[in-house]
């Protein structure tokens, strides 16, 4: 496996045909799996019964385009609340594909700089392949 | 990279604003605006004087090309003049050039925001003040 460029993974959707979610800048994928303690007062020491179940979050950071397809897409979804289909592209190639939630969609708009918008997928099942 | 289409574009916003050209004088019958290190030999003052590239951050996102350029534009007076004067120039230029748009070739623009005039060199018969300008392009 040979190392990436940042550049070179990108988020898609997909009406179809695939979509990029153009203007991105960063990208991040996370998983969490918290844990079920049981450690009690009578315990000399911490007690782990385990692990939940992992959950898979997507945040991408982009220059906010209004005309742009892809971001338009994550928009709808989040205003209309419904899933979307997210992609993650390596060098061109789709590797991973899931479907999610948009629960955040924040924009940024500073005097006299480049308007960002902040968004975050949850994904829904095994997001694993993404990682 | 975008410096030669900044240089033409702040060229043809400064000639095109007479709020400018009228505080200039014109070198072969047109406005006395430069690019460059020098001008013309026979230019005389005031004049102005677009100077080279000063460096650029890139702010590119993953498919397109962003760049912040920094470009200085010098306004040139002879020395006798009152500051007033010379600072009348310079505040024609930044109000030219300060949140406005213009086209640059094969760019659009996405800022263009003067950040600082300065004190530039200063000569026995010459004066100078520097427009520092910001420019953010997006390639297209």
């Amino acid at each position: 496996m040979a190392k990436l460029n940042g550049k070179d993974v990108q988020f898609y959707t997909t009406d179809g045909s695939d979509i990029i979610i153009d203007g991105q800048i960063e990208a991040t994928i996370s998983c969490s799996n918290p844990i079920i303690e049981d450690t009690d007062k009578n315990d000399t020491s911490r007690s782990i019964l385990g692990q939940a179940v992992p959950s898979y979050t997507c945040e991408m950071t982009v220059h906010f385009d209004a005309a742009d397809a892809g971001q338009d897409a994550v928009r709808t979804a989040i205003s209309a609340g419904s899933s979307i289909t997210l992609k993650r592209y390596d060098s061109g190639s789709s590797v991973a594909t899931a479907t999610g939630y948009v629960t955040e969609y924040s924009l940024s708009a500073p005097t006299e700089e480049i308007i960002t918008a902040n968004i975050t997928v949850e994904l829904d099942g095994d997001g694993a392949a993404f990682l | 990279m975008g410096s030669a289409a900044i240089t033409k574009a702040i060229y043809a916003k400064l000639n095109a604003d007479s709020n400018v050209t009228g505080k200039i004088t014109t070198y072969a019958g047109i406005a006395s605006i430069f690019s460059g290190t020098l001008a013309p030999r026979a230019a005389t003052l005031p004049y102005i004087l677009i100077t080279p590239p000063v460096g650029y951050i890139v702010r590119d996102d993953k498919n397109g090309q962003t760049k912040e350029h920094f470009r200085d534009v010098v306004c040139y007076l002879e020395s006798d003049k009152s500051q007033l004067t010379v600072e009348q120039l310079a505040d024609a230029v930044h109000d030219s050039l300060h949140r406005t748009s213009y086209s640059v070739d094969n760019h659009t623009l996405v800022i263009s925001e003067v950040v600082g005039i300065s004190q530039g060199a200063v000569e026995d018969e010459i004066t100078s003040l520097v427009v520092s300008v910001r420019i953010v392009i997006d390639k297209t």
